[in-house]
């Protein structure tokens, strides 16, 4: 197995990532941030073999569940980066982490006072959609993450009446164009990144998370209930061209530091010992 | 899985036996009768995610154990179980749901040949994709599920059960559609004697999507009350279903068995309209004798017993399979009665080429009647079409009346069937745009 090397290297790499951050320049982990990973998967291809040394036996089962090779990568990648990344804010290894699943098969950490500051306990969830995987990382809050890819034919034969309230029908209704999909594609991500927080996924009614279908995201009702609707704090992703995404989480506003992971820094992230 | 009350102890451990991962659990149980496999499973499916779902379970009376006393898992490796070769993958839908499904799921991941036991969401299927599966489940079985079902249902098999039993009073639909598109002349199978349409399925399976291809559904079995009194009064009923789908032809007619003559007649009246039928597929249909009609009439019962076993038929609710033996009787009637004209067009007949095997033990006399009905049949030159028929077709196949519609059999008739069509198709358009010049 690849070792790694333990040195907390984000701690120093502040400067690699100003251009790309929403917020001020502060790693790692902190109670001020949430942290938004991006990875194309286009361009993790090599580091397949290397990521699937990391996978636990219960992952390799999952990954026999997958029937297509395409599908097969994506998974290994997945969890690859995310145990690197995970590997980096516990100084593991990223084979060593443990993870434990909820009911809907969401992973969290098995022993979550790992984290070495504070005993706080690192929240995390992931989404992909077409070739993009987005991580968002956050202390102490539970956090839901969704992207999709836009693309027009996933909207017709009024699939939408399957999970917009009235309310948000009447107004989709008077989108058109580019707007439509867009509306569309933020509505979807909002709802399904707040299901995803409570931890239910879409077994959770969608229909009753209302939410706004412009720019400004917000949640109007849960269950339709104003009050606990405002607790909620959504964020946008837009940063990545074609995609449209949402991070949710109920608490006090953070700010967002966006973080691309391009081959210099996974690099720098594997740093192995050769 | 030992927080179960039945059970004492368990082991999973991870197999790779058939090239295929799999979680077998082994456990041992204080009760004597049989613990329900299915109850642990649905216990356990409410504590974990699907994948860590054991998908195997194998009732020990003690682990195995090495000498210092842990569980000797090398020894549990070693203990062979024929369930774990009945796991295979099942890639041909079984009744009309799947069928339906299959095609639902094909088209939205975008993927061929999606097996009954496949995992949605392990084949790409993403949240959003899984919303369109349900609004178009929802449309395509009139039912109302919420997107969460797509989660708790994440098989064909699956969904295919839930959308069964959702519809306990399953409709008569008179015309089951298993592929509408492409540019050759459509195929109407019509449903053959003593079951329905149920028995195409496995042809459908093997037909290409670009291969228009219906079934005419039994209207008796699907009647409270088996009415039917004669062939031509049915056929037209039929002439009407088909119509609804394509209104002017040509038309490719075809039946297996009784569903052969039904086709026949169906094709007279087709003809009588001055539409064109380009050909009928007569799947090991017999035209019978005045004297071999009263043979029949006498065998119809016995003859019911002898179908009863096909697998398609039991797919069927139990009571649509109770009403089989009654309208086969009614078939024989109408069979009897049928008066056959000649037909000016060209006819293809898949004639079983050997004798139908009986395997089942009937009261000596029943026997007998059987034996001398099925040698008359099987000595029958082109299955007694010769005089009716003015361009009459005739291909072996290697099976008997039964097995023709199965297996490899079936696959030689599909291919010779769907090759036929094909190349008169091209003939039957290339003729009409002749008559219209």
């Amino acid at each position: 197995m690849a070792k790694i090397n333990h040195a907390p290297i984000l701690k120093n790499m502040d400067s690699q990532f100003t251009n790309e951050s929403r917020g001020s320049a502060t790693f790692p982990l902190n109670n001020d941030f949430i942290h938004v990973w991006a990875v194309h998967c286009s361009v993790m291809q090599k580091q397949i073999p290397l990521f699937s040394e990391f996978l636990s036996e219960e992952e390799k089962i999952r990954l026999d569940n997958f029937k297509f090779s395409l599908l097969k990568k994506h998974f290994i990648i997945r969890r690859g980066i995310l145990r690197l990344i995970l590997g980096n804010y516990l100084e593991k290894d990223p084979g060593e982490i443990k993870f434990s699943y909820d009911q809907q098969g969401k992973p969290y950490l098995k022993d979550n006072k790992q984290f070495r500051k504070k005993s706080k306990t690192i929240c995390f969830n992931l989404t992909f959609s077409h070739d993009v995987i987005l991580y968002a990382f956050t202390l102490q809050d539970k956090i839901g993450i969704d992207i999709e890819y836009v693309q027009d034919q996933l909207i017709h034969g009024g699939v939408e009446e399957q999970f917009f309230s009235l309310a948000e029908l009447t107004q989709f209704n008077k989108t058109c164009g580019k707007q439509r999909a867009r509306s569309f594609f933020q509505a979807w991500t909002r709802k399904e990144a707040i299901a995803k927080t409570i931890g239910k996924g879409l077994l959770f009614p969608l229909e009753k998370i209302e939410v706004t279908l412009g720019h400004y995201p917000r949640a109007l009702k849960i269950k339709e209930d104003e009050e606990i609707a405002k607790n909620w704090k959504l964020y946008n992703i837009d940063q990545l061209n074609g995609y449209v995404g949402t991070i949710a989480t109920e608490g006090m506003k953070k700010k967002l530091k966006f973080i691309t992971i391009r081959q210099e820094l996974l690099s720098q992230l594997l740093k192995l010992e050769i | 899985m030992e927080k179960y009350k039945q059970i004492d102890q368990s082991v999973v451990i991870l197999n790779n036996d058939l090239g295929q991962k799999r979680l077998i659990a082994y456990y041992v149980s204080h009760e004597e009768c049989n613990v329900s496999e299915r109850k642990i499973l649905s216990y356990m499916q409410k504590q974990l995610p699907d994948y860590m779902i054991p998908s195997v379970f194998i009732a020990l009376e003690t682990l195995p154990l090495t000498s210092i006393g842990k569980v000797n898992r090398k020894a549990l490796f070693g203990l062979k179980n024929n369930k774990l070769k009945r796991e295979k993958d099942c890639k041909l839908a079984r009744n009309q749901i799947e069928f339906q499904l299959q095609r639902i799921w094909e088209a939205l991941l975008g993927r061929e040949k999606i097996g009954m036991k496949d995992d949605f969401f392990a084949l790409g299927g993403h949240s959003l994709l899984a919303v369109h599966l349900i609004s178009k489940v929802n449309k395509t079985f009139n039912v109302h599920y919420p997107v969460s079902w797509a989660f708790m249902q994440n098989t064909i098999e699956k969904q295919a059960n839930k959308i069964r039993h959702q519809n306990t009073r399953v409709m008569y639909e008179p015309l089951l559609t298993f592929n509408e598109g492409g540019s050759k002349t459509p195929l109407f199978l019509i449903h053959p004697g003593h079951g329905g349409a149920e028995a195409y399925i496995e042809l459908a399976n093997l037909f290409k999507k670009d291969q228009p291809l219906y079934a005419v559904e039994s209207q008796d079995i699907y009647s409270k009350e088996p009415s039917s009194k004669n062939i031509e009064t049915l056929a037209a009923k039929y002439v009407q279903h088909i119509q609804a789908v394509r209104p002017q032809g040509p038309y490719c007619l075809g039946g297996w068995s009784l569903g052969g003559l039904i086709a026949y007649e169906v094709a007279q009246q087709l003809s009588a309209q001055n539409q064109t039928v380009q050909t009928i597929y007569l799947l090991d249909t017999f035209l019978l004798s005045g004297e071999e009609r009263k043979q029949h009439l006498l065998v119809s019962q016995v003859i019911n017993e002898l179908l009863k076993k096909n697998p398609s038929h039991l797919q069927l609710p139990l009571r649509y399979r109770k009403r089989i033996e009654k309208v086969g009787k009614l078939q024989a009637q109408m069979m009897a009665k049928y008066k056959t004209d000649p037909y000016p067009g060209r006819v293809f007949l898949f004639k079983a080429k050997r004798k139908w095997a009986i395997s089942e033990v009937f009261a000596f006399d029943q026997n007998a009647l059987l034996q001398n009905y099925m040698d008359t049949m099987f000595l029958k030159g082109n299955n007694g079409w010769t005089q009716c028929v003015a361009h009459l077709e005739v291909q072996l196949i290697d099976g008997d009346h039964q097995s023709i519609m199965k297996g490899k059999n079936l696959r030689q008739i599909s291919t010779l069937l769907q090759e036929d069509i094909a190349k008169y198709s091209s003939l039957t358009y290339r003729e009409s745009h002749c008559e219209l010049g």
